[in-house]
């Protein structure tokens, strides 16, 4: 219990610093956000009374705190280009980033498990050899290489699923499914990569172990010391790396987006990048790292469920 | 109280390896880490095999019931265990091998019991698969071997992580899962060398009490004479690869014919002696797997040594004067009376 509170304390410690980081880089973003908005024929009587209403005049501290006050309240301001709540934006793009990074994740555990297992109860023979050759394979081609090669077989030549678009489960659950397909895919087979190596690896180290020899001597067959003694403790890792690998898949998801057209919080973030929308971009910044340190605060707080030794040490 | 090896017929035995040899293969070639090894034991005896490190006690206990890995294995010779030709069992077959015949103890219990397994769990998983019991009744079952392997408070204990418990007590949760499946050969791989010297003989007698009260026959590998001549029947001495002294633990101990058996005597500190009396120990190491000398792989360190022993390598031999079985390799045997007579033939030998 001592040991989550710690934890919780170091994540709320986390946020507020990457905050005020947030802050200070986009302010370091050339341009006014005023001039922006009015566009280049504006006069600078315009310029200057949008500024004020913005709150741009105001010292940066202060703006920091007004923002961050509100930021709590679930007040998040307005875009400056479109004049629509922050809020709002945010509440239509985040579930389609969400299905994305869930998707991808499930998929890629789906397919890795069962690989890795496979692979390490026979190291080193042909099964193995062929599946590490594939998943570097994957590993060392970028999404925005597979996404399109993946769209020209589905979805120009087979037809199967669209080649790009968005429809929200709540609409069509089927044709959702269909959107999601690709985009899940190429996020899905980097990390499928990533994950079968670990676990891969982990398993076959686990099972020179004297545990797993032991086990042996019991009498268990291997695939059974493979989930019943090495699972757990292989998932420590492999808890680890998916922490790691969701975070920096928040931002490959952006890219996916981009590539797909889906109106997700990337293609909401680099629209507001290129208008200068100080908002939009502050509130989505502070919303991932607040996504990214919680996954590993949940990372580090499993770690204790996981393995009883680690919940003696703290 | 059943006695061990003395009610015995000489004809029942419980395991014979024969010309067994096991070489790895590796990047520097084929080690062979255990030499054409041939040894016999009766039903319910005790068995020591002892030697320094490396030199190939361990592989051969693993051997004896195929538990080594063996993608890069080759195994000659055969082993007999209780009627059950071992070098010839397919995968399933060596399962129910582990399940109802053989157990094995590890020396180094914290790593050989799973981390992150409750006591309890690991324990009822060597039930499970020998016997067809209700899960309520597997409970019991495994607070009732908890008791018998001398745990306190079996209760409470069998809800720890192995983490938990003492040294001692993870010792015996491990002799715990391996007499789990009333075994009738349990192999305990050097059981006592990490724990506490006052632990240990607690845990040998533990293992010599479970060996008689089941019957079962018991190697016990160490490098501690004190040890083997506590607990054992029957003494197999090793050294790099091969079995160079074998018999009954009273002959081999206190009349060594292999000179390595009686260097090693001489290495064991002893309260009894003066302490003026220098400890012993066996000059330079034992000889590289991968080039070893041509004739006794002793030879080098051998005070006793002479010139046959450099270019020709000794059979196990038996000697034939004594009613037990008592075998060694060695050309120039240490023995009061016999050695002058078969000196002097070895030399005359020599000499035509």
């Amino acid at each position: 219990m001592k040991f989550i509170i710690k934890k919780l304390s170091i994540l709320i410690v986390t946020v507020f610093i990457a905050s005020i980081f947030g802050f200070i880089f986009e302010h370091l973003i050339p341009g006014n956000p005023a001039v922006a908005i009015l566009g280049p024929q504006a006069t600078p009587h315009n310029v200057a009374v949008l500024t004020t209403k913005l709150g741009l005049n105001k010292s940066p501290v202060q703006q920091y705190f007004t923002w961050i006050k509100n930021f709590f309240t679930g007040h998040f301001g307005y875009a400056y280009s479109s004049g629509d709540s922050v809020k709002t934006l945010i509440a239509q793009s985040y579930t389609e980033t969400l299905e994305l990074i869930v998707g991808s994740q499930v998929l890629a555990f789906l397919i890795a498990i069962p690989i890795s297992v496979r692979a390490a109860v026979k190291p080193n023979k042909i099964f193995d050899k062929f599946t590490s050759v594939i998943s570097f394979g994957f590993y060392s081609f970028p999404a925005f290489v597979v996404a399109p090669i993946l769209i020209l077989i589905f979805a120009v030549k087979l037809g199967i699923v669209p080649a790009s678009g968005y429809v929200g489960p709540s609409q069509s659950i089927g044709q959702n499914i269909k959107d999601m397909a690709l985009p899940c895919i190429t996020l899905a087979l980097g990390s499928f990569a990533v994950y079968s190596q670990i676990l891969r690896s982990e398993l076959v180290n686990l099972l020179k172990e004297d545990f797993a020899l032991f086990a042996k001597s019991k009498g268990i067959s291997k695939y059974k010391i493979v989930f019943k003694h090495c699972f757990r403790l292989s998932s420590l890792s492999l808890v680890t790396i998916s922490g790691l690998q969701i975070s920096t898949l928040i931002t490959g998801a952006f890219v996916i987006e981009y590539i797909f057209q889906l109106p997700g919080l990337g293609t909401l973030i680099i629209n507001a990048i290129n208008s200068k929308d100080y908002l939009v971009i502050q509130a989505v910044s502070v919303l991932v790292v607040m996504a990214v340190a919680t996954i590993n605060t949940l990372v580090d707080i499993s770690y204790a469920f996981l393995d009883p030794r680690i919940r003696r040490e703290n | 109280m059943k006695k061990t090896s003395k009610q015995i017929e000489p004809n029942e035995n419980a395991l014979t390896v024969n010309n067994l040899s096991v070489s790895f293969k590796t990047e520097r070639g084929l080690l062979k880490a255990v030499d054409s090894v041939s040894f016999t034991i009766p039903k319910g005896s005790v068995l020591g095999i002892v030697g320094e490190s490396g030199s190939g006690k361990t592989v051969l206990c693993r051997t004896l019931i195929r538990l080594l890995p063996e993608s890069n294995l080759n195994i000659e010779g055969s082993i007999d265990l209780f009627g059950i030709n071992v070098t010839e069992l397919r995968k399933r077959q060596l399962r129910q091998l582990y399940k109802n015949v053989a157990s094995i103890i590890f020396q180094d219990p914290l790593t050989a019991l799973n981390p992150v397994m409750k006591v309890k769990h690991q324990i009822a998983e060597s039930l499970k698969l020998h016997t067809e019991t209700s899960r309520s009744q597997r409970k019991q079952e495994v607070i009732d071997i908890l008791e018998l392997v001398g745990i306190p408070d079996p209760q409470i204990k069998a809800n720890c992580y192995p983490h938990q418990l003492s040294g001692g007590q993870r010792q015996r949760v491990m002799i715990a899962c391996a007499i789990a499946s009333s075994p009738t050969l349990l192999i305990a791989d050097e059981p006592t060398t990490a724990l506490d010297t006052t632990i240990q003989l607690q845990i040998l007698q533990l293992l010599k009490s479970l060996q008689k009260l089941n019957q079962m026959t018991l190697i016990l590998v160490s490098h501690d004479l004190g040890v083997v001549n506590y607990i054992c029947d029957y003494v197999a001495v090793m050294y790099a690869g091969k079995l160079v002294e074998f018999g009954k633990t009273s002959d081999v101990l206190d009349h060594p014919y292999m000179p390595y058996t009686k260097a090693l005597l001489d290495c064991m500190p002893s309260l009894s002696k003066p302490k003026s009396h220098k400890l012993q120990s066996i000059p330079n190491s034992m000889p590289d797997p991968f080039s070893l000398p041509l004739g006794c792989r002793f030879a080098p360190r051998c005070t006793y040594v002479q010139s046959r022993c450099v270019i020709e390598s000794p059979k196990l031999i038996s000697d034939s004067s004594e009613a037990n079985i008592h075998e060694y390799a060695c050309f120039f045997p240490i023995k009061p009376i016999v050695s002058k007579v078969a000196l002097t033939s070895q030399t005359d030998n020599e000499n035509t």
